[in-house]
């Protein structure tokens, strides 16, 4: 068996074992998408490997949504990150991640919240248009990225969060990328309108 | 197969969970059913797709847009004599030998459930000897409805940012998009359909990219259909009315096996149905219908200048008297087909009648036993056809089913002339030897199902089931393919073989487990084999796996949210007619088909009270090397994603 099938066979049983945890630990909420948590995070991409060979990456962001879903929790968002290239005419290019997530979170100390989530989405790549002609200006692939970290609550509503992700891009040669994140989030209540579309 | 994945597959599937068997899984006809919702909670965005959902059935496919079948050993991929209905109401979709699901006007979100006919059956006023798909449509009660959908799709493998380097490698094919609209009405007396639909699949993988591309001149190869379809039911006292009426157009890049490669054309289908049934007291009534059904396809811009230009039209017409007592029902009926086929746009197609007389008897000995019987006269082209179909079934109050279905057909020669009408018609370029094909009078087909099954415990439903096929004087195609360096595309060499007695068979088996309302499992496995016959019969049954296994494992919460995750173990293939295109290409193509793994996953949720379903599905998530043909493309692991809108009026 190759190690690339091993690898995805204990992946999968990982997140079916832990789904299948989830789904008998915890009681379906009563009210799934009743509020809504907005955080924004700096992010860096601190790995290195043969892409890090031809470009240089520069500190990113990311934006994202979570919301209580029938079971775990359910997020949507975006990540930008700039890439230069380290040799001309080599084009810089800017990836825009665009996921969907879901992921699980539990309490550790009285302010202090762990969360874990798989997300997957398109991974836009958008080359600089000075060295590439325009049908080959966006490329775009799918990309699976692990996410986890810790929240420290500093009111009920707003919590300052340190994460880690694991991305990989499903190009022909794998984009394998590593972020340090550190961020704010809020927590909202959902509004009425938005729980009657979502429900 | 590897054994450490066969165990991880048994393991996980029987340690996780148990559960509530389902209702029976089989309809009134005796197929076997496949849910709508089912078939939307697997992820299938396209109709043509739903052919690989159907377990008993083998198929394989170039471009993974068209699919040819056999169905449970009633047929070889050669010959696609199954057939596709609509409500109960065929529709000949077979185009030169080949059948493509596709070109049917009906949207995936109108179907209530298909219907999988895997032995030889009698319909409304046609056989179906080599199988039939049956779909069968929601209905509106006292209400209408209108939806719309979108999905599209991507393969991983991409270069990515790595074009600008050393480590470059070609595009990947991009996967399509269906766009789809519906409206379903229905009040007392009157009800109906409307669906358009667009589809687009690019048959661009690297394996059909180079001649695909050639033989296409200045365009990017892509196929795009367009289908427009309706139904109207009318009802009044004694009377129902039901008329069907349907249009595709498909531009196509059309893989002819005689001629070894796709070829640019259109394909267009109308058809009408029109249905009467007058019911003169209970239990006794009377069926009347007409069909036209026009079939062909359209000389497309291509740079061999080959012209495609073929055109089926079919009409059809019958009664059917039905009756039934307390322990009789029975129907019998005839119908006349009148069959243009071959028409070039020269006035000089082939034309052909056939009267089919039919008679059905089903008689309850007792709650539990019955006996049934189905037979049939073919006549035409100076030929005389025979069909019977025997049907014994058992069930105990407990649920516990046996059924045996045995056939026995000689068929006319004339259904069986799609493929030497061509070269007879203007398609030398086929250059088909077929003098031992058009002397050969000895064809006949035995058939033996036998099925039992039942409740092993409460939450567990088992069915076992095993089929016999034996054919006698049945005609094959030698083909021996041969490779075109020039434009990376393939040639044929076809003569036609008569084969005196050959014969195959296998086992299967399904499993169905529910432990609550939430969590479902479905395991199910063939086991099949060439039992007789020469070599060149054995060796063209190879292109069939003998092993197939698949697995499904559903998660649902309160029906808005569904994770589906489906597992299919494909054993090994050899396609012989490709060993000196394997000589010729060294390690590029290859006669033997590896088996392989594949993985899905897709997760449905719906909101806005199930105004809006979204799908998400990712294919071969173990992205393992899957392909199903010698020459087709390779399916990477890919993605697709599904927005559709329903709401009532």
């Amino acid at each position: 068996m190759s190690a690339r099938i091993k690898t995805t066979i204990i992946g999968a049983f990982f997140w079916v074992g832990l789904f299948l945890y989830e789904t008998g630990q915890t009681k379906e909420p009563d009210c799934p998408f009743d509020s809504l948590r907005v955080a924004v995070n700096y992010i860096n991409n601190f790995n290195r490997n043969i892409h890090h060979d031809f470009w240089k990456p520069e500190a990113g962001l990311e934006t994202g949504l979570a919301t209580d879903f029938y079971s775990g929790i359910l997020e949507i968002g975006g990540t930008w990150v700039k890439y230069s290239a380290r040799q001309k005419p080599r084009p810089d290019y800017q990836s825009l991640f665009l996921f969907v997530g879901w992921g699980l979170e539990k309490k550790i100390m009285t302010k202090l919240r762990g969360n874990l989530s798989l997300r997957v989405g398109d991974h836009l790549m958008i080359f600089d248009d000075d060295f590439v002609e325009p049908e080959g200006r966006v490329e775009s692939e799918l990309a699976v990225e692990l996410a986890g970290g810790v929240s420290l609550y500093l009111s009920r509503q707003t919590a300052l969060e340190i994460s880690g992700r694991y991305c990989r891009v499903y190009t022909r040669h794998r984009l394998e990328l590593a972020f340090f994140g550190l961020g704010i989030s809020r927590s909202l209540a959902a509004p009425g309108w938005l729980k009657g579309i979502l429900r | 197969m590897n054994l450490r994945l066969q165990s991880i597959f048994i393991i996980f599937f029987v340690i996780v969970i148990g559960l509530k068997a389902r209702e029976s899984p089989y309809g009134p006809t005796g197929g076997r059913i496949i849910t709508g919702q089912e078939i939307r909670e697997a992820g299938i965005t396209r109709l043509g797709d739903l052919i690989q959902i159907i377990e008993e059935w083998d198929s394989a496919s170039l471009d993974g847009y068209n699919w040819i079948v056999s169905p449970s050993g009633l047929d070889h991929f050669q010959h696609q004599r199954w057939q596709a209905a609509v409500d109960g109401r065929v529709i000949d979709i077979n185009l030169m030998g080949i059948n493509s699901l596709a070109r049917l006007p009906v949207n995936l979100n109108q179907i209530d459930y298909i219907e999988i006919i895997s032995e030889p059956y009698l319909g409304e006023g046609f056989w179906a000897e080599g199988g039939l798909l049956n779909i069968v449509t929601r209905k509106a009660d006292s209400c209408s409805r209108i939806s719309m959908s979108l999905s599209a799709g991507n393969e991983t493998g991409d270069p990515g940012p790595y074009r600008y380097t050393d480590l470059a490698s070609p595009n990947v094919d991009r996967i399509g998009w269906t766009g789809g609209a519906d409206y379903v009405f229905g009040r007392e007396n009157i009800g109906g359909r409307l669906a358009v639909r667009e589809e687009v699949n690019y048959p661009t993988d690297q394996n059909l990219y180079f001649r695909n591309g050639r033989i296409a001149g200045n365009y990017y190869p892509r196929q795009d259909l367009i289908a427009l379809g309706g139904r109207l039911y009318l009802g009044r006292g004694n009377d129902a009315t039901r008329i069907m009426v349907g249009h595709s157009r498909l531009d196509d890049f059309f893989f002819l096996p005689e001629f070894g490669r796709e070829v640019p054309t259109r394909l267009n289908l109308y058809y009408l149905d029109i249905h009467h049934v007058r019911k003169f007291r209970e239990g006794l009534s009377l069926g009347l219908f007409l069909a036209y059904n026009d079939n062909g396809t359209l000389k497309a811009s291509n740079t061999l200048d080959l012209d495609f230009k073929w055109r089926t039209r079919r009409w059809r017409g019958g009664l059917e008297i039905q009756g039934s007592g307390e322990k009789l029902k029975g129907k019998a009926g005839l119908v006349f087909t009148k069959d243009n086929r071959g028409d070039r746009g020269d006035g000089n197609g082939g034309e052909l009648i056939i009267a089919d007389l039919y008679t059905d008897w089903k008689y309850r000995f007792s709650e539990a036993f019955s006996q049934g019987f189905s037979f049939g006269l073919s006549m035409g082209d100076s030929d005389n056809g025979l069909k019977f179909i025997g049907r014994t079934s058992w069930q105990n109050r407990t649920g516990y089913f046996m059924r045996l279905v045995g056939s026995y057909v000689t068929p006319l020669w004339a259904e069986e002339n799609r493929l030497w009408y061509w070269s007879r018609n203007g398609f030398d370029f086929l250059n088909m030897d077929d003098s031992p094909f058009l002397h050969n009078d000895k064809r006949r087909r035995n058939t033996i199902d036998l099925t039992a099954g039942g409740p092993l415990a409460n939450n567990l439903e088992f069915e076992i089931a095993g089929f016999y096929r034996n054919f006698r004087g049945e005609f094959y195609q030698n083909r021996v393919y041969y490779f075109i360096a020039d434009d990376s595309s393939f040639g044929a060499d076809i003569s036609f073989l008569t084969i005196d007695k050959g014969s195959f068979g296998g086992v299967r088996m399904r499993l169905d487990w529910r432990l609550n309302s939430k969590l479902g499992l479905g395991l199910s496995g063939n086991r099949q084999e060439v039992l007789g016959g020469d070599s060149f019969y054995r060796a063209t049954w190879r292109n069939i796996p003998e092993t197939e296994l698949k697995g499904r494992l559903c998660w649902r919460t309160n029906d808005n949210f569904v994770l589906n995750l489906s597992a299919t173990y494909l054993g090994d293939r050899y396609w012989r007619e490709y060993l000196r295109v394997e000589e010729a290409t060294g390690d590029r193509f290859h006669a033997g088909l590896n088996d392989f793994w594949n993985i899905d996953l897709t997760a449905q949720i719906y909101f806005w009270s199930k105004k809006i379903r979204t799908v998400l599905a990712f294919k071969n998530i173990l992205n393992s090397d899957i392909q199903y043909h010698p020459i087709g493309a390779e399916f990477d692991l890919s993605y697709f994603a599904l927005l559709e809108f329903t709401t009532a009026l």
